[in-house]
């Protein structure tokens, strides 16, 4: 093994690696292909409803089995059943729950079935409850939670055991809007001390205040993958640029004198402009001179569509409008 | 809703070797979390409803003083052939067949049907001591359950017959030797239909078909050949009656495999099924839009 491959499989071991993988439901298809590798961080699966993202996550946690190809958590499958569940915390989209169990049998139970002691268990029951804030529902019987309650308990019980790949499934789902930026700062927490963390969710301005890389799926098909700004120079199409400046006027009459500006449009208050430009870099390079050159004021200067939204609206909705 | 933050009071989760210690932890937890949902759930009403049903008749039997001197119990011999036909036709046949289906088949295809199963499936806990924690609480729930059952029937024989009856068997052995065979074949007949009916509500998405077929099989077993007999639960559990069953004129009678045959038999049947059941749970995908 040369020094490439050993780098390549010490990443593995800290990623989740998809390889040419697929899974058919029969002769439905649910996700066919996908090649893959997400890193520690925050990552956004984004696709409009049956375009595989529950069947992918479902795949990833290891409650389905890839028809084809490979899957490895940090280095391991989803056969070696005890390292591979005690990495990983889901937090699934079947809002159902053993009958009659409260909020802290049903992550304390969780923490036993690992093979915690009791004395462990209890308090690790205790700690992530107060995490999801519910410690005082603790005791109430889940089946009387509200919908955002049993959204808390399920991410609780994924995790309970602080695993170091959370995989989480439309997790924002009827929460109220004080809940869902404390889950999304949770989230961050989890980012932040190096783990993975796995999220899809239909709510796209969501998706992309928090993640710091997408995946985008349609019809089974992986689309993109990567951080926004690489995905968006990969689409080929021209990237909008706004300029906030006093000099606004000035620069719509110049602008086109850069070969690569298509479409220039002034901002309704007349002092911001959005540009379209074939080449990002070039424009940016271009026009930082002439704006030395000719004096002109600039606020602001940025990618005005590096949102997953816009990459979402150009490759899947603009796609099947066209198909 | 606090983050992740590392302080102070911050407790880590400690790392756990798999091995011996940590599948006793497991298995314990399993145990005790399916036996109680066997025995206090909405689902083991259905049993408690079946362990009453014997106990009513022997209470209707044990109070009848017909004037005629044709009270059910005239005798106590009498009273005994009568509690083991009650106990071969309505404990045996119904309350430990259906009862055992009922306990057995929920244990994974209730999961699947209430959609809690995918919580188990995401436990790193080894597929083997899964199914050997469920089976061994849904054995134990329909021993306790079935037992009681029969212990209560079998001492309610007494009543008509008085304390002093009962002191005289219990002295000279009949009553040790009666209830610990009806006793026992409780415990096997729980193995047995217990480790196959798991595995049915493992296999088929309704368990209901499988559990008539068994039913089918298990009623028809008296005009089996001898060869097909020892295919069939019953033939282990019944020989061990200590008052032999007139089984009708139809019956192929075939010898009663000796009391080791019996044992050993449903040991066997419970490690293969419980070996089958491991398989077919390790192959299993979380699928609940099938359900």
């Amino acid at each position: 093994m040369n020094k490439a491959q050993t780098v390549d499989r010490q990443l593995g071991d800290r990623n989740i690696v998809l390889h040419d993988l697929s899974k058919f439901y029969g002769d439905v298809l649910g996700v066919n292909r996908i090649g893959l590798e997400i890193e520690s961080g925050i990552t956004g699966l984004v696709g409009p409803n049956g375009s595989g993202k529950s069947t992918l996550m479902n795949v990833i946690a290891g409650l389905i089995a890839p028809t084809r190809g490979q899957l490895k958590v940090l280095g391991v499958g989803p056969s070696t059943t005890e390292k591979f569940f005690s990495q990983l915390g889901y937090c699934t989209q079947y809002d159902s729950f053993p009958a009659g169990i409260n909020g802290y049998d049903f992550i304390c139970n969780t923490l036993l079935i690992h093979g915690h002691d009791k004395k462990i268990a209890r308090k690790l029951t205790s700690q992530t409850l107060e995490q999801v804030s519910l410690t005082e529902a603790a005791m109430r019987s889940v089946d009387s939670y509200s919908k955002g309650m049993r959204q808390r308990i399920k991410l609780a019980q994924a995790i309970c055991h602080q695993p170091d790949v959370l995989i989480l499934d439309e997790p924002l789902n009827g929460l109220d809007p004080m809940a869902r930026a404390q889950v999304i700062e949770l989230f961050r927490g989890f980012a932040d001390s190096g783990k993975i963390v796995l999220i899809s969710s239909q709510i796209l301005h969501e998706v992309d205040l928090i993640s710091d890389r997408v995946v985008l799926l349609n019809s089974g098909y992986l689309v993109a993958a990567g951080d926004l700004t690489n995905i968006q120079s990969e689409t080929g199409e021209p990237m909008k640029i706004f300029i906030r400046s006093s000099h606004a006027n000035d620069i719509a009459a110049r602008v086109f004198e850069f070969e690569d500006v298509v479409e220039a449009q002034m901002h309704n208050d007349g002092e911001g402009l959005f540009i379209r430009s074939t080449n990002a870099d070039a424009f940016f390079l271009a026009f930082n001179s002439q704006v030395v050159d000719k004096g002109w004021t600039i606020e602001s200067m940025g990618p005005a569509d590096e949102t997953i939204e816009a990459i979402y609206q150009h490759l899947i909705v603009e796609k099947q409008v066209t198909t | 809703m606090s983050t992740t933050d590392p302080s102070a009071d911050y407790i880590h989760v400690p790392q756990l070797a798999p091995g011996l210690q940590v599948w006793r932890r497991q298995l314990l937890a399993i145990f005790s979390i399916e036996f109680a949902k066997a025995m206090f759930s909405r689902r083991a009403f259905s049993c408690y409803a079946l362990i009453c049903m014997p106990i009513i008749l022997m209470v209707v039997a044990a109070f009848d003083e017909s004037r005629d001197g044709s009270a059910a119990f005239s005798t106590i011999e009498n009273a005994r052939r009568i509690f083991g036909y009650i106990f071969s036709a309505l404990i045996i046949a119904t309350v430990l067949f259906l009862g055992n289906a009922s306990i057995f088949t929920s244990l994974f295809r209730g999961e699947m049907l209430d959609r809690s199963i995918h919580y188990y499936m995401l436990t790193p806990v080894r597929r083997e001591v899964l199914v050997v924690g469920k089976y061994l609480a849904g054995l134990c729930a329909a021993i306790i359950l079935f037992g009681l059952c029969t212990l209560i029937s079998f001492l309610l024989l007494y009543v008509p017959f008085g304390v002093e009856q009962f002191i005289t068997d219990l002295s000279n052995g009949i009553v040790a030797q009666q209830l610990g065979l009806y006793l026992g074949i409780v415990v096997l007949g729980s193995m047995g239909y217990g480790a196959v009916f798991m595995a049915t509500g493992l296999l088929f998405k309704n368990p209901l078909i499988p559990i008539i077929v068994v039913a089918g099989w298990e009623m028809l077993h008296f005009i089996l050949p001898p060869a097909l007999k020892v295919f069939s639960i019953i033939y282990y559990i019944q020989g061990l009656l200590p008052i032999p069953m007139d089984q009708g004129p139809l019956a192929v009678i075939a010898a009663p495999p000796p009391l080791w045959v019996s044992i050993v038999g449903m040991f066997g049947l419970s490690a293969v099924t419980i070996a089958i059941s491991v398989l077919i749970l390790k192959r299993l995908e979380v699928k609940y839009t099938e359900e």
